[in-house]
């Protein structure tokens, strides 16, 4: 075959998954509301298809195992046999075979393997198959798919091997069923993770498959226009003050005007290509909670709402983990046995929603359940006993702010929700992976009425709005997204407090920082960094980096008490504090450049970008920053 | 006897990695001019525009299946001669039948090689010539 062979390859992969990623959710929604002949017709054609490629391709574990599935799924849509759990759980397995494989073939090129997995696998579905129930008289569910498919089989052996009835095929127990709380209320099951009727439709919109990196080759340009853009509009602020009379001028402004809207149109189309409803992760969730909670012996119900929503790819890549690991915590630890509920007064079936929204700049993502909430005083306790905290502190903290030291490293516990059972994953993981996406994790949670996670998140990640300060005569950028307001204030109205500064704005105290202290831990490093970015940013062209060092004046800078400060309220999730710099220089779009390669990067520091004038900015990490103050102060107001 | 490689040919399946293998599978054989459909529905109309001279088709795709497509192209006046071969999986070899009454001008079981197409090209194109 000819030498584009690979790309089809990587192509084929991408669109069985892709595949897989769509009728997995199908086959667990029709377990929920029963048999639905669209659906099972699509599911077959799903697996029918992928057997046919993967033939072609000579991957002969996949077409293996998804001819079973698919003969299997034929005899259910032809109404040979009834769909029992039994089939379902079996199927599913099938899926997560073809998964293995094809992630196999992405990573080394092959199936690997010595085919016995996909042998006992293959078992399994014919076991299945025989234990299932025909539907009719006289159509007696056959195990073997056509004769000619089985000889194929590399080793014989394996199809004779097979066990009579694999464990799986036991029917697995039931939830406890709907007539356990008659009239609760609760809409029918799993409706809300059903899919719109919009769906079928989108399958048919034209669309061109490219990889992402091409996308992001755009995407890097765009940046650049963004840079010269903002370049241009400097140049041209400086050349009307010279020649505010020349009527060209006027023209030059239109034109740059013009410019600059077109590249934010350019900007948000770009950004658009990498966006991906949040479906693609949600869509895994409904099969995760049917799996768990009959494993758990719990009844539990998930809704979800706003899977539409968009956002980046790296959100949808990152995103999963920690959900997965939140909605196993609420499934393992927050949510009772029914009859526990029912003894409380609570509905038998537990209730754990997702929900997603844009709000602004910001994407929203909340897991919420109905579960026993989280005990608040056993976590103190449990922190002091761990020496995470001292005992008074423990009896300082409020318990918004207690609620917080889930997050902590070391804090894990079966009593509180921080911990999946046999994995020794904390929250702080959880909360590491959001903040890896420059998102923020907080935990609201009342005693007997349950648990609500909210996760924030950047709407893009590569072109933000920023705030520019300067501080000891180097600017900075700082993200818009976490900006609550900007102010003006007499460095007299900065109080001491014991330990700490705060400020009183309109009645409410705030702690209060100055941005050079929070970056004077590393400002040696900041230098380096910034020398090193201009090297690497600026290797083109007739733009000089800043060669102003790191602090060519120690005038009043840094020194509140005197001179007036410009106050930065930071909202971080609930939490807000101040940050002090020297001068506001205005706001821009910014392009962040990450800084690679530069060993020791600080972490306070996103990346870097180019100021209108040519400088090298280091954008600032808010979120981190904001991180380190929580863990170290447990900041709240 | 040699087939025209000039010819305007359609790949429809709903599978995109099916197109692109079905397509260096035609290229290999000398065929430039391939254009692709991702049903039968978008088939349908790319056929009644665009002057093909052959259709390679999947049996089983959403919203239109290749034999409704085929039954559709037999029954429009201008269509009702295009050589039109149906791409079909083992089990549904039994169907095929289905397809002959239908009037496909031939089937071939997938996966098939160059060598296999070629073939059936060559029976197609030979009762035409």
């Amino acid at each position: 075959m000819p030498d584009d062979m690979e790309e089809i390859i990587a192509d084929f992969v991408t669109e069985a998954e892709e595949t897989l990623d769509r009728i997995d959710p199908k086959l667990v929604e029709m377990d929920d509301k029963g048999f639905d002949q669209e659906t099972i017709n699509d599911i077959f054609r799903g697996m029918h298809t992928i057997k046919g490629a993967a033939g072609f391709l000579g991957f002969q574990q996949i077409v293996d195992v998804s001819h079973r599935a698919e003969t299997i799924l034929k005899k259910v849509r032809d109404k040979e046999i009834a769909l029992a759990r039994p089939l379902i759980d079996v199927l599913l397995k099938s899926f997560d075979m073809v998964r293995v494989l094809l992630k196999h073939i992405r990573t080394k090129g092959n199936e690997g393997q010595d085919g016995t997995e996909t042998a006992a696998l293959l078992a399994g579905l014919e076991a299945a198959l025989t234990a299932a129930k025909p539907l009719q008289a006289g159509h007696p569910a056959q195990g073997a798919g056509p004769a000619g498919q089985a000889e194929r089989q590399t080793d014989p052996g394996e199809i004779k091997a097979r066990p009579a009835v694999i464990a799986d095929a036991a029917p697995a127990p039931r939830p406890a069923a709907d007539a356990n709380h008659p009239g609760d209320g609760h809409p029918q099951k799993g409706a809300a993770a059903t899919a719109s009727p919009a769906d079928k439709k989108d399958d048919s919109i034209q669309t061109l498959r490219i990889s992402v990196e091409k996308v992001d080759q755009v995407m890097n340009l765009t940046g650049e226009v963004v840079l010269i853009r903002n370049r241009l509009l400097n140049l041209a602020g400086g050349l009307e003050q010279k020649y505010s009379s020349d009527p060209q001028m006027e023209n030059l402004f239109e034109a740059v005007s013009f410019l600059d809207l077109l590249t934010s149109d350019m900007q948000a189309a770009v950004m658009k290509m990498r966006m991906q409803p949040l479906k693609k992760v949600f869509g895994k969730f409904p099969r995760l909670v049917k799996e768990l909670s009959a494993s758990l012996g719990k009844d539990v119900e998930l809704r979800i709402s706003g899977e539409q929503t968009e956002v980046d790819k790296s959100v949808i890549e990152h995103i999963a983990d920690p959900m997965v690991h939140i909605i196993r915590n609420a499934l393992d630890h927050a949510i009772e046995p029914s009859a526990e509920r029912v003894a409380r007064g609570k509905p038998g079936r537990g209730v754990v929603s997702i929900n997603a929204s844009q709000k602004g700049n910001q994407i929203v993502i909340e897991v919420a359940d109905d579960g026993k909430g989280i005990d608040v005083e056993k976590v103190k306790r449990k922190a002091v006993q761990k020496d995470l905290i001292t005992e008074a502190e423990a009896a300082d903290l409020g318990l918004d702010a207690a609620v917080n030291l889930i997050f902590l490293p070391g804090l894990s516990t079966n009593d509180v929700a921080t911990e999946i059972s046999g994995r020794g994953v904390g929250m702080d993981v959880v909360k590491n992976n959001v903040g890896k996406l420059n998102g923020f994790i907080e935990v609201m949670t009342k005693r007997g009425a349950g648990t609500t996670f909210r996760i924030s998140l950047p709407l893009t990640l590569a072109i933000i709005h920023a705030l520019l300060v300067e501080v000891k005569g180097s600017v900075y950028a700082i993200p818009l997204t976490l900006v609550d307001e900007t102010m003006k204030m007499a460095g007299s109205e900065i109080k001491d407090l014991v330990d700490k500064k705060v400020i009183n704005i309109r009645g409410k105290v705030y702690p209060y920082f100055e941005l050079a202290w929070l970056l004077e831990d590393h400002s040696g490093q900041l230098s380096q960094i910034r020398q090193y970015a201009a090297h690497e940013i600026l290797s083109r062209g007739d733009q000089s980096p800043d060669q102003s060092p790191e602090s060519s004046d120690g005038g009043s800078d840094g020194q509140p008490g005197r001179a007036d400060r410009y106050i930065i309220v930071v909202a971080v999730a609930d939490s807000r504090f101040c940050i002090g710099v020297g001068k506001l220089l205005g706001l821009q779009e910014v392009v962040i450049k990450s800084i690679t390669g530069s060993g020791s990067a600080a972490p306070s520091i996103l990346g870097a970008t180019i100021s209108g004038d040519g400088r090298v900015i280091l954008i600032i990490d808010l979120g981190y920053i904001a991180r380190n103050l929580f863990d170290k102060e447990h900041v709240n107001t | 006897m040699a087939i025209d490689t000039n010819m305007k040919v359609l790949v429809v399946d709903d599978f995109s990695t099916m197109r692109r293998i079905v397509k260096n599978i035609l290229r290999q054989l000398g065929f430039e001019r391939i254009e692709e459909a991702e049903d039968g529905m978008q088939a349908y109309s790319k056929l009644t525009g665009e002057g093909f001279q052959f259709v390679v088709c999947d049996w089983n795709m959403p919203n239109m299946d290749g034999l409704d497509l085929l039954k559709k192209v037999r029954a429009n006046q201008d269509l009702k001669d295009l050589p039109f071969l149906m791409v079909t999986a083992e089990a549904e070899k039994h169907k095929v039948i289905e397809a002959i009454k239908a009037g496909v001008s031939n089937y071939v079981v997938k996966p098939f090689t160059a060598e296999i197409l070629k073939e059936k090209l060559e029976k197609i194109f030979e009762k035409r010539g």
